[in-house]
């Protein structure tokens, strides 16, 4: 399995000239917690170093890839850190190298590396920029996530449908989010204003931090790409995050009750869930 | 069956073309319905290059509905990567070649992407060059070939960086051997590999079985440079390398079961692709009329 291990130094060598040149320094020392031999570390410095940087453009695609799925967040986090080029700081990041390491969704990783950067900058808008990392990256896992085959059987335990995901952040990102979009439009168009550094908040209020909103994020289809953003009331959040994990019909009816609703109603709440297929069977 | 055996199944398809999803629509791009129209001998199959998450275009889809010859080039697959062969995958390259009837599979044998399968993960690099990754892209292989019943035709990727102990071509002779399979060259990046690593255009000739080599890949390439670096740029131009037209010919002296023969040009017009065109099936030509013995040829270029 090593050469794989190689395999992934490679790839972080191509997006990191500093991790690079500090293979090319001190290849043992930079690389001492790889399983690799010391005959497979001289592989990686055979080449001229220049050869490592032929493709210039290639951290500034893999950003452009990255924005399209974090409008908002990239935004907010380029009028913190003062411009898109600093973003491109992520290839540069330990979040990114870990990413590469553990095979990880380079998406996930984007999304703790801003909310890093909003928790290492006091600014007006560093916990809109967690909350929307937050909400992003949700958005990004319901994306890409796979509808498992739906089994029926008596006394089955249900779950919330692996295309939703229930995250709780600070008040005010819902709307944050929507006024940013509104502001900036396209993916396209914002991309360019942050190539252009033209990011213009003005009119735009960041979130209240002292009190909580919940939001369902949905993948509608499990072959749309369509995603809806949804906030929650705070009783109805309690009962999806209980159905995170597989529960019993009971629990939940028990749940519902407890908030208020009759039996009867209750069933019927959750088969509502049912129909549009927010909670899903699981065995 | 052995693959020297299956061999006879491969039928000859002759000088084609090869695309990927969208590329009719870039600027300037091959007007490949006219191509095979005026010349239908440099356009007697599609190469057709598919990310399963993208399908078949309108060329593609025209293409496969008339019945012409196609190959199925893939771009997502890790072949080492047992995770790579997931159903879902698996289902819609079934489909594809349900709609495209190619005649095998093929495509670069390297890493199409790092971490998941995914749109932010999507790249080229060459595989590292050792036994230990042979082995494990000749298990995908032959696993591919048992999924879709059809030949799984690895392709040398290019590079600008390669590590391993192995020349290129000794990893493809291993990596062919233990899939028991053919292999297609990609002449042009072969060429730049050579370049890169400082050897003659000719080096590791002798540890290929050359009767594995099924296709050919020609392109052109270009010389660039990042600050004072220079290197060789796969960017399928018509400026087809003379490094490149060496190892073309030289191989296609060497090869006994060649079947067909992509020009990679889907940027270019038709009129500036077409002396490349003919320059191939002159060459090809040679071969199937009679060939000049290979200790005719000018050995001094290998070395």
């Amino acid at each position: 399995m090593s050469h794989k291990t190689v395999q992934q130094i490679v790839v972080r060598m191509l997006y990191d000239p500093e991790f690079a040149n500090s293979v090319y320094a001190d290849s043992a020392n930079t690389l001492k917690v790889e399983q690799i031999t010391e005959e497979q570390r001289n592989w990686l410095t055979t080449s001229d170093r220049r050869a490592w940087g032929t493709d210039p453009l290639r951290r500034t695609r893999s950003l452009h890839a990255l924005v399209e799925e974090y409008p908002v967040s990239a935004t907010l986090a380029a009028k913190i850190v003062g411009g898109l080029p600093l973003l491109d700081n992520f290839f540069s990041s330990a979040r990114f190298h870990d990413s590469v390491r553990k095979g990880d969704y380079l998406v996930t990783a984007f999304a703790a590396w801003l909310r890093d950067v909003a928790q290492n900058t006091d600014n007006l808008w560093s916990r809109s920029l967690t909350a929307t990392a937050t909400i992003e990256e949700a958005m990004a896992t319901v994306r890409r996530a796979q509808m498992p085959p739906i089994t029926h059987s008596d006394g089955a335990k249900f779950r919330l449908s692996p295309l939703a995901a229930l995250v709780d952040v600070y008040c005010g990102a819902l709307q944050l989010i929507g006024s940013i979009r509104t502001t900036m439009g396209t993916d396209e168009a914002v991309f360019n204003c942050l190539v252009s550094n033209q990011i213009c908040l003005d009119g735009i209020s960041p979130v209240y931090p002292d009190d909580t909103q919940h939001v369902l994020v949905m993948r509608t289809a499990p072959k749309s790409g369509n995603i809806t953003l949804e906030e929650l009331s705070p009783e109805l959040a309690v009962l999806l995050h209980i159905a995170k994990s597989p529960t019993t019909t009971d629990i939940l009816a028990s749940t519902v009750i407890e908030m208020g609703a009759g039996p009867q109603d209750a069933l019927e709440i959750l088969e509502g869930f049912l129909e549009d297929q927010l909670l899903v069977p699981c065995g | 069956m052995s693959f020297s055996e299956r061999v006879s199944q491969l039928p000859y398809l002759g000088i084609g073309v090869s695309t990927e999803y969208g590329a009719v629509l870039q600027k300037n791009s091959l007007d490949i319905k006219i191509l095979r129209q005026s010349h239908p001998e440099f356009a007697t199959f599609l190469e057709v290059g598919i990310e399963t998450s993208k399908g078949l275009d309108a060329l593609a889809s025209w293409w496969s509905s008339q019945g012409l010859p196609t190959t199925y080039h893939f771009l997502d697959v890790n072949l080492d990567d047992p995770a790579d062969y997931c159903e879902d995958w698996l289902d819609l390259v079934r489909r594809y070649c349900g709609l495209l009837q190619p005649a095998w599979m093929c495509g670069d044998a390297g890493l199409w992407h790092f971490g998941p399968r995914d749109r932010n993960h999507m790249l080229l690099l060459p595989p590292v060059l050792t036994d230990d990754a042979a082995k494990e892209m000749a298990e995908g292989i032959i696993r591919l070939r048992e999924e879709t019943g059809l030949e799984v035709l690895p392709e040398n990727p290019p590079g600008s960086v390669f590590v391993g102990d192995l020349h290129i071509l000794e990893f493809f002779a291993r990596l062919c051997e233990l899939a028991d399979t053919g292999i297609l060259l990609d002449c042009a990046h072969l060429a730049i590999y050579q370049n890169a690593m400082g050897y003659e255009p000719l080096a590791g000739f002798d540890a290929l079985d050359w009767s594995r080599v099924i296709e050919m890949h020609v392109a052109g390439s270009t010389q660039s440079h990042v600050g004072d670096y220079w290197f060789i740029e796969d960017d399928h131009s018509t400026n087809v390398l003379p490094d490149t037209w060496t190892v073309f010919e030289n191989a296609c002296l060497r090869t006994s079961q060649l079947r067909a023969v992509v020009f990679e040009c889907e940027r270019n017009l038709i009129s500036k692709t077409l002396p490349h065109f003919q320059h191939i099936l002159t060459t090809m030509e040679q071969i199937r009329t009679g060939l000049p013995s290979i200790d005719a040829m000018e050995r001094a270029h290998v070395p």
